[in-house]
């Protein structure tokens, strides 16, 4: 791994859709440089293209233009093999829909990664054990998803997406399924892996609670970077957000 | 473990087949039900085209049974019931004389005679003047018990009391179902006592003994004259299809069966010089049997087989195209996780393969199963010893061939297209 202090930075980033004929852009030319061991929350309403920008950083789609440099490698540049073994132990996802494994157990869908990273099957239990151990779900090691709440599906989400030790963990709205409690619960939980464990956590939201624990905010809309906020500037505005749906 | 790339990223590593294996079983295992629906759609097609391969097999009809009667037997209250072997001017009563005279309960008015082919004549001998009659052999001589009607009186009202005292039990039998059982027991038992009792009571006469004898071949199918002739003399099969009157019009020159009686089926293709010189050699013995196809029935029955290939196909298909598009979201996200494109296809592979080898195992039993049920039970079960161990292991391998074959054909393209999307994409795939 390099020194840079960048983990992730993006240049011009564009993507655009076809759809019936008419073209949708839904990214604009977007220039974000994360630091390693950030909390960066992705702000913005719906449609206004964080979903895109998460898919373009985690290398899970293509920009039609721009570059995304992860650890200062750009990612046009890498083939499938490389690409997959990018998602595999340097990216984390998390998704608002869970994406777990329905026929797997909890511990079977965290262990599912150190499978891909070709790590030995007694250790990759022993791990997928630990991480369940460390989000609070050590006695649900073999319940199956539709056996366990919204959040301890996420927790159990949140695991998976530890499992090869990642540089940076991508959340797609970790909390947009889940009721205030546990999508605070959640947020506290990614806050903890952040200072703990130096993970860079980017956070696409419109949950204004991750405000509290983010080192940054990037406000995104109509595709285009609206404003970046340091927690500093807004520590003061969070007590009035709260509460307020964008 | 993972050599670096000049960009400073590893490459992933390929997974061992067999861990793709492993995951591609426990796939099947916990995902049972919807596997069995998968693979309902491959056994299917593959019964389908199973059973009208055993029907191809078994298309010949069974060998024909010949009897000989020897003899003419004597039965019923005679002193000595007795087979005695035809000789010229055997009549009735000088038969009866032999078996030593009546007995003492014998019914001298109502002797009865059965001839060969079924018919009865009834003689009364206690009557002087009845005439005598001339036996054949196979025929058969019955003397009726005198006291066979009070016997069947004193069954029928044995029978008749025990089941009306056991109903009467079943009745106070508390439970429903046990009640309903014995009920049923009851009435089947009194019945069978009944048919027994009224039978065996020496007023009906028993079945003519016959004896089974294997003296002529015989020829079926599109021929001229169908014929059962004497084995005997090394008669070949280019002489028996000439006696039999020759080909019919739509006979199937090209798949001559015969069936030897003690050797493997052969099949000669007569439109060929090595099968007309075959012809001319293989002589037919006792009991073997020509068979020759009707041409147009071949080609239904080839038409049949393209349509259930093509059934197969369609089913197939639409399983695992149904099986691989319900699991794009799962493709997904494998590949967040860091699956290759060819783990994934592997994996589907894999399943398809395991699943294609087990439906249509699955499938050759049943439809070879149930073809071989039928044509047992309508035709005699003979008829089965028709089949060739080749033939059926050849059904076996056709069958197991053809549904892994297509089973893994057509996962690939669907897996292919799923692998292939962007992660992204198959997320957003809802079903």
């Amino acid at each position: 791994m390099t020194a840079n202090e960048y983990v992730v930075r993006t240049k011009d980033v564009a993507k655009e859709f076809t759809m019936g004929g008419t073209t949708l852009r839904a990214l604009d030319g977007v220039n974000l440089d994360i630091f390693r061991g950030e909390y960066v929350s992705i702000m913005g309403p719906s449609g206004s293209g964080k979903s895109t920008l998460f898919n373009m950083i985690g290398g899970l789609d293509k920009p039609t233009g721009g570059s995304v440099f992860i650890n200062d490698v750009d990612m046009a540049q890498l083939d499938a093999q490389e690409l997959a073994y990018l998602r595999c132990r340097t990216i984390g996802y998390i998704f608002q829909t869970f994406n777990l494994i329905p026929v797997m157990t909890a511990l079977e869908n965290v262990t599912l990664p150190t499978i891909f990273a070709g790590m030995p099957t007694d250790d990759g239990t022993e791990r997928g054990i630990e991480l369940l151990k460390m989000v609070g779900l050590g006695d649900r090691l073999n319940h199956k998803p539709s056996e366990l709440s919204g959040g301890q599906q996420q927790r159990v989400a949140i695991a998976r997406s530890l499992a090869n030790n990642p540089a940076i963990i991508l959340a797609d709205e970790p909390t947009g399924n889940l009721d205030l409690k546990t999508g605070k619960e959640i947020i506290l939980l990614l806050k903890e892996l952040n200072k703990d464990h130096g993970v860079t956590i980017i956070s696409a939201t419109h949950d204004l609670k991750m405000i509290d624990v983010s080192d940054r905010i990037v406000w995104i809309r109509d595709g285009k970077i609206e404003r970046i906020e340091e927690r500093s500037e807004i520590d003061l505005q969070v007590g009035e957000l709260e509460g307020v749906e964008s | 473990m993972v050599a670096d790339s000049k960009r400073g990223v590893g490459r992933q590593i390929h997974l061992p087949l067999g861990r793709a294996f492993l995951i591609s079983v426990k796939s099947i295992k916990i995902r049972f039900w919807r596997s069995v629906i998968t693979a309902a759609g491959i056994f299917l097609g593959i019964a389908f085209l199973v059973s009208v391969l055993a029907q191809l097999a078994l298309q010949a009809p069974p060998v024909p049974k010949e009897f000989a009667y020897p003899n003419v037997y004597v039965r019923g209250m005679v002193k000595r019931p007795l087979d005695k072997s035809m000789e010229p001017g055997i009549t009735a009563k000088s038969v009866i004389e032999t078996a030593g005279g009546y007995a003492t309960k014998a019914d001298k008015r109502t002797v009865t005679v059965v001839k060969k082919e079924g018919d009865r004549v009834i003689l009364d001998f206690e009557n002087a003047a009845t005439p005598d009659t001339r036996l054949a052999a196979g025929d058969l001589v019955f003397v009726p018990d005198s006291g066979g009607r009070l016997k069947q009186l004193i069954v029928a009202l044995v029978v008749l009391t025990a089941a009306i005292v056991g109903l009467v039990l079943c009745q106070r039998v508390a439970d429903r179902k046990k009640r309903i059982v014995s009920t049923t027991a009851v009435i089947v038992l009194g019945i069978f006592a009944l048919s027994f009792g009224l039978t065996h009571s020496g007023l009906t006469p028993p079945k003519t003994p016959k004896v089974t004898v294997v003296q002529s071949y015989h020829t079926r199918g599109e021929l001229k004259v169908p014929t059962d002739q004497p084995a005997g003399g090394g008669v070949t099969l280019e002489k028996a299809l000439a006696t039999s009157g020759g080909f019919a019009g739509n006979a199937d020159r090209r798949h001559v069966i015969v069936i030897k009686r003690n050797a493997p089926k052969k099949q000669v293709d007569l439109k060929t010089a090595q099968g007309a010189a075959l012809a001319r050699t293989l002589t037919l013995g006792p009991g073997d049997l020509v068979y020759v196809p009707d041409a147009t029935a071949r080609n239904r029955q080839i038409w049949l087989v393209i349509m259930s290939l093509v059934v197969c196909t369609i089913g197939i298909s639409n399983s695992m195209l149904m099986s691989v598009t319900e699991r794009f979201k799962e493709i997904g996200t494998m590949k967040c996780l860091g699956a290759l494109d060819k783990f994934v296809v592997e994996l589907f592979l894999l399943e398809a393969m395991l699943l294609g080898v087990g439906a249509s195992f699955a499938g050759w039993v049943v439809g070879f199963g149930l073809m071989a049920l039928l044509a047992g039970a309508t035709q005699g079960w003979g008829l089965l010893l028709q089949l060739t161990m080749v033939e059926i292991l050849r059904m076996l391998g056709i069958a197991v061939g053809v549904g892994t074959a297509l089973t893994t054909i057509a996962t690939i393209a669907p897996a292919i297209r799923a692998a292939q999307m962007p992660p992204a994409a198959a997320l957003r795939v809802e079903i």
